[in-house]
């Protein structure tokens, strides 16, 4: 039997409507943090003051709806802490995107007495090969970056006074849609003993698993739910909150799409099996 | 001809694969610089690469404008886009090429206006083809598929909130069939496709495979 | 018996006699030794070695691990370069920190499979803190102003343009407030219910041009501190040169380098002496002088261009802002007066500073200690006033006017001539570091009480050099399952030309390759071929290009098209020789058009964007995916599944796979892939890999179950081997 709402024109508007009602309709919904994502959380609420975090936002634009949430969340999170936060990116695409992120949060008019270049830094992007470039991160971060994003040298730079390599800092946190996470987690993290943590879209969660069980990350935060979990454990509501209901009505919908499909199937089935 | 494009590029293969192999368990200083040299000659081949892209991108649109073949109107976007961006980034809000670069200018613009929009609507496709596809293609037609798309249905709801508020099990299940199933199947395939990589490898390496060359076995 | 007698007596009474004197030797030994100190025993040995496997920075330090270890304690390393030397603090060990051996099987690599049970500590010399500012600290600190120069240029390169943005900002400004400040004049001055509002409007907008006019002030003053400082560097590096190379034949850099090569080959001996050490340090130093002082040139003119074009540009900008000259007066009131620049002071300050740094070195009382310290804090306050008198300098030009524009950018000129001079200054630093790193090192070890006191270290010392090792013995085991699956592969083609009949399953994925092209004949369509978005340095690539040379040879023998959408540059151009080369192994030259393997985008949406479009409107009956994928891989397969087309997929990208499983027809899963070129190909060679691939994950397959029970029995040999492979030993 066909089933007329598995034509993609039926699909498409429905699945549309559903998201849209999510986004226009505000329902408070109770969220319970995963523990991958509250080790990330409390790693960093851990750290001394004064402490360096890199950042690395290996995204582009496309990845922004999932992974934007969760990288301002954690810049946020950083200044809060009065931890020193050093961003940088191997996406010649996200290098705009990055600075805007870090932007967005500093502007914050309770980040006002934060400073670039003392208590953050974006370094931009960086070509090449991400082994050799994170090795070199690893020796000396001042050659490898000579200049951030805006073209002013980090050699005098005072968020730099302490931190000369990747040695001296406290957590590195990848925040990627691709795949640079083996790299860091074997150049970066393993190579230099730095705790590490991944940020990452929902399709990515599943193949990062392995990694967190293996202890060569201690957090992972994946895909909108991972920012809606920690926007909640920051008490802020952001996009990653403010996406849950939309999320939540679509995955309902669309397992009752496929419970409605396989009534249907096996109705048909049956109907043919008596006729034939 | 043979020996330049067959026994030439298959020596040159054997030679970089036994060395870039070998460089690995060397530990001397020279070992790290070697490794910088050769990851600068595929920079500067992949910048030059880069050239031949753009010329191929050019050529392909402008033969279809020329001959105006069918869909011709959508060539003149590639080239309406790539002269705009470009003339954006020379322009650099009136500071020209060689100074740094200029903040809220026109290529922001069209970056965060256009590219950005356009990325974030290009991978919000995916939620209307999963949605599609899951419907079409979900049935439970024997015991394994009927096996994954309970866990599909498991999994979907248990990692929202609205799981936890279904049933207080539907996360824990979720947690768990991430985290142990999907896993050991994951270091299964894992297992799997790095010895098909290396065998792959030590093919191309010892000239077994040289379809990548063009020629035959 | 009445000689018995005497005999038992003399020998129990000699036995008492000695037993008694050893309990009460025993007892006065206990009286006259010191109570027993809390806290760690002094090891029983201090080892110290070339770290294993390193790349000739390092060295280890190992020592017993002690039996107990009281709440608190610590052990606390030393390194110095002499034992008669001064003494510095590497680090502080705990029970848990520095690395711990362990009993395991036959020692092969000491740490973790020593036999005895040790504590040790690898030190990374030129690292330790304290060092770094001791070693080379005339040759850190030339090479740090070098690069300093440069960046406070660059600093005020940005400054200025963000100097021009601030000018045109209160222009606009201005000129925006004076067209509705007659408006608001009237308001303010009309008695009425806006009157106090416009006031506040006007107070805030006057307020408003100020700040605008004090903040560019600010930034002219910081460009003002940067070029002082600029010229400051350039004062430093030449009083240095001229001080320290007045002994040396400063016009032949060969010459040195000869020489320099001949003290770092002395330090290579296994003793080398504390007149070699000094000897290479001085040569270094001298060296990196002589070429700085020739590469840098003659700074003043050079340095006059600079300065000139800056002050031109900060007065230009001054004028186009349009301030108010209350404004400027209030601000030349702020300067303070400076004595003019005092080179002789600066290199007065500098000599005395290298002699208190010499002193130093040989002499470790806290006399020493003071002495350069207080040397440095006088190079401070001498680089101060000269910066100072020279920025007063500065101001005076500015203020007196009649200032030339420059004929070309001298700034920028000079930012990008220092820009090798930097990179060869560092480099020499770095070799210099690189060979003082290898030089003998002295250790010991002291202890740390629970309160942070630090107690006089033991007597007891090790020495060793850090040498650059060759290959990593760490790294054998993976070596070793390396050449054995290379060596399985090698068999296994050998093998097979004798038993050239090789089964392999059947991959109906691969099956219906054929009957897919067919289809796409018979319709009169193209094949289309999408091969991920990894370029050509990963493994999936290459597979799937082999995959299409095939597949091209079968479509140029169909006599249909094959479409190939590329998003890398280098695999375009591997693809269209691929297709060009199968086409003419086909005997179909004439049939292959360029056109057809295409450059699309670099980028994955615009990519999948422009692939999907290819399927709307071109509508290929066959479409094949093979390659890594990453979220566009249902994008591209849920669109060709729309159209209709049989869809043949093969990806190892794990996360991609249920996607592919789900919309295409036939789906090659990870390691099929890599498995696909062999197959189609049937060369008995090739399917030998694949059989060699078998045996590789037999013995995966088969140290699993072994492993785990080994493990259940407290024998982890399998657990070692693999952990060795992946970490090494």
């Amino acid at each position: 039997m066909r089933v007329p709402w598995s034509d993609p024109r039926v699909i498409f508007p429905l699945v549309a409507g559903a998201i849209a009602l999510g986004l226009l309709v505000h329902v408070k919904q109770p969220i319970e943090p995963q523990e991958s994502v509250v080790a990330v959380h409390d790693y960093i609420q851990q750290l001394p003051k004064g402490s360096a975090v890199l950042l690395a936002v290996d995204f582009d634009p496309q990845a922004m709806a999932e992974l934007r949430p969760m990288t301002e969340a954690i810049i946020e999170q950083c200044l809060d802490q009065d931890l020193h936060v050093v961003g940088m990116t191997f996406w010649p695409l996200g290098a705009q995107l990055g600075y805007d992120m870090f932007k967005t949060v500093a502007d914050e008019p309770r980040f006002r007495d934060k400073e670039a270049g003392r208590d953050y830094v974006y370094l931009g992007y960086k070509p090449g090969d991400l082994s050799q470039v994170i090795t070199n991160m690893g020796e000396n971060l001042l050659t490898t970056f000579p200049q951030d994003y805006r073209n002013r040298p980090t050699g005098t730079m005072p968020i730099f006074r302490d931190v000369k390599s990747l040695r001296n800092v406290k957590y590195i946190i990848d925040l990627a849609a691709g795949s640079t996470p083996d790299a860091w987690i074997i150049f970066g993290g393993d190579k230099y003993n730095v705790p590490m943590a991944v940020g990452c879209t929902a399709i990515s969660g599943p193949d990062l698993y392995v990694r967190l069980k293996n202890h060569q990350i201690n957090g992972l935060v994946a895909g909108l739910r991972g920012a809606a979990d920690y926007e909640t454990l920051l008490q802020k509501a952001g996009l990653g909150v403010g996406g849950m209901f939309a999320q939540s009505l679509i995955h309902v919908m669309i397992v009752l799409f496929v419970i409605a499909g396989n009534v249907a199937f096996f109705v048909g089935k049956r109907r043919q099996r008596r006729r034939g | 001809m043979r020996p330049i494009k067959l026994t030439i590029p298959l020596a040159l293969a054997l030679l970089f694969g036994i060395f870039g192999f070998g460089i690995q368990y060397v530990v001397h200083p020279w070992a790290a610089d070697t490794k910088e040299v050769i990851a600068l000659w595929s920079r500067v081949i992949g910048g030059i690469a880069t050239l031949l892209g753009i010329y191929s991108l050019v050529h392909l649109h402008m033969t279809k404008i020329q001959r105006k073949q069918e869909g011709w109107g959508y060539s003149l976007f590639f080239f309406l886009g790539f002269l705009v961006i470009t003339a954006a980034v020379v322009y650099n809000g009136g500071r020209w090429l060689l100074s740094a670069k200029v903040e809220q200018s026109v290529y922001d613009l069209l970056y965060e206006a256009l590219y950005v929009s356009a990325g974030a609507t290009m991978f919000s496709l995916l939620g209307f083809y999963i949605a599609s596809a899951a419907v079409r293609t979900f049935r439970a037609r024997s015991f394994e598929a009927a096996l994954l798309l309970a866990a599909a249905i498991v999994v979907m709801v248990g990692q929202v909130p609205i799981g936890a508020m279904i049933s207080p099990y539907f996360p824990g299940i979720s947690e768990w069939a991430l985290s142990v199933p999907n896993m050991a199947a994951k270091r299964a395939i894992m297992m799997g496709v790095s010895l098909g990589a290396i065998a792959t490898s030590l093919r191309i390496i010892f000239g077994l495979e040289r379809s990548y060359l063009g020629g035959g076995d | 018996m009445t000689r018995r007698v005497p005999l038992l007596w003399r020998a129990s009474t000699l036995a008492c006699a000695l037993a008694l004197a050893c309990a009460s030797a025993s007892r006065a030994a206990e009286e006259a030794a010191p109570p027993a100190e809390p806290g760690l025993p002094r090891p029983a040995f201090l080892v110290a070695e070339p770290t294993p496997n390193d790349n000739g920075t390092r060295v280890t330090v190992r020592w017993p691990r002690p039996d107990a270890w009281p709440e608190g304690w610590r052990y606390v390393v030393y390194i110095s370069l002499d034992p008669s030397w001064r003494w510095f603090e590497c680090g502080a060990v705990g029970p848990r920190e520095g690395l711990l051996t362990s009993r395991g099987i036959a020692p092969f690599y000491p740490y973790h499979f020593s036999p005895g049970d040790e504590q040790y500590f690898i030190v990374s010399p030129l690292e330790v803190d304290d060092i770094a500012a001791y070693w080379l600290p005339a040759e850190r600190q030339v090479c740090g102003w070098v690069e300093g120069s440069r960046a406070t240029l660059q600093e005020s390169q940005s400054k200025l343009a963000g100097l021009r943005d601030l000018a045109g900002k209160r222009l606009a400004f201005r000129a925006v407030a004076a067209r509705y400040r007659p408006g608001w004049e009237a308001q303010a001055n009309r008695a009425g219910p806006g009157q106090q509002a416009a006031a506040e409007f006007l107070k805030s907008t006057a307020k408003r041009e100020k700040d605008m006019g004090v903040a560019i002030l600010e930034e002219r003053d910081s460009v003002l501190d940067d070029l002082a400082r600029y010229l400051l560097a350039n004062a430093v590096v030449s009083a240095e040169a001229e001080a320290m190379l007045v002994s040396q034949d400063a016009e032949d850099p060969a010459a040195m380098r000869r020489d320099l090569e001949k003290a770092a080959a002395a330090l290579r001996i296994a003793q080398p002496t504390a007149e070699d050490r000094d000897n290479y340090d001085r040569l270094a130093y001298a060296l990196d002088l002589a070429l700085l002082r020739r590469q840098l040139g003659d700074t003043s003119a050079l340095g006059e261009d600079i300065t000139g074009q800056a002050l031109w540009q900060l007065d230009a900008l001054t004028r186009e802002a349009d301030l108010p000259p209350d404004l400027l007066e209030a601000r030349a009131r702020t300067e303070k007066a400076a004595p003019a620049p005092d080179d002789a002071a600066l290199a007065a300050a500098l000599k005395a500073w290298h002699a208190a740094l010499s002193s130093f070195e040989r002499d470790s009382s806290e006399g020493a200690e003071k002495q350069w310290a207080t040397a440095a804090e006088g190079l401070e306050r001498a680089t101060q006033q000269w910066q100072e008198g020279m920025r007063g300098v500065l101001v005076s030009r500015l203020a007196g006017g009649r200032l030339v524009a420059p004929p070309q950018d001298c700034l920028g000129a000079e930012i990008s001539r220092l820009g090798p001079i930097v990179e060869g200054c560092q480099k020499r630093l770095k070799q210099m570091q690189y060979d003082n790193s290898r030089r003998p090192y002295w250790f010991r070890l002291g202890l740390q009480t629970p309160s942070g006191e630090r107690l006089a270290p033991f007597d007891l010392t090790a020495s060793a050099a850090s040498h650059a090792a060759v290959f990593d013995m760490s790294t054998l085991v993976n070596l070793v399952f390396a050449v054995g699956f290379t060596a399985a592969v090698l068999f296994m083609v050998a093998y097979v030309r004798h038993h050239p009949d090789v089964f392999v399953r059947r991959i109906a994925g691969l099956e219906a390759v054929d009957e897919a092209i067919g289809r796409a004949t018979e319709m009169g369509k193209p094949v289309l071929f999408v091969h991920g978005l990894t370029g050509v340095g990963d493994i999936s690539l290459l597979a799937s290009v082999n995959i299409l040379g095939r597949l091209g040879r079968q479509v140029a023998e169909y006599d249909s098209d094959l479409l190939v959408a590329n998003n890398d540059p280098l695999v375009f151009s591997l693809s269209q020789e691929v297709v060009q080369e199968a086409y003419l192994e086909a005997g179909r030259p004439d049939a292959y058009r360029p056109d057809n393997v295409f450059m699309v985008a670099s980028d994955q949406f615009p990519y999948a964007a422009a692939v999907a479009g290819i399927m709307s409107r071109r509508r290929p009956a066959a479409n094949f995916f093979m390659g890594f994928f990453y979220a566009e891989a249902l994008i591209l397969a849920e669109r060709g599944a729309m159209t209709g087309a049989i869809q043949i997929a093969g990806t190892d990208s794990f996360t991609q796979l249920p996607f592919f499983i789900t919309t295409c027809d036939y789906t090659l899963m990870g390691e099929e892939l890599y498995a696909a070129s062999a197959y189609l190909s049937r060369n008995a060679r090739l399917l030998a890999t694949l059989k060699a691939q078998d045996m590789g994950k037999a013995v995966l397959l088969a140290s699993l179950p072994v492993g785990t029970a080994l493990c259940n029995l407290g024998l982890n040999w399998v657990q070692v081997i693999y952990t060795a492979y992946d970490k090494g030993f």
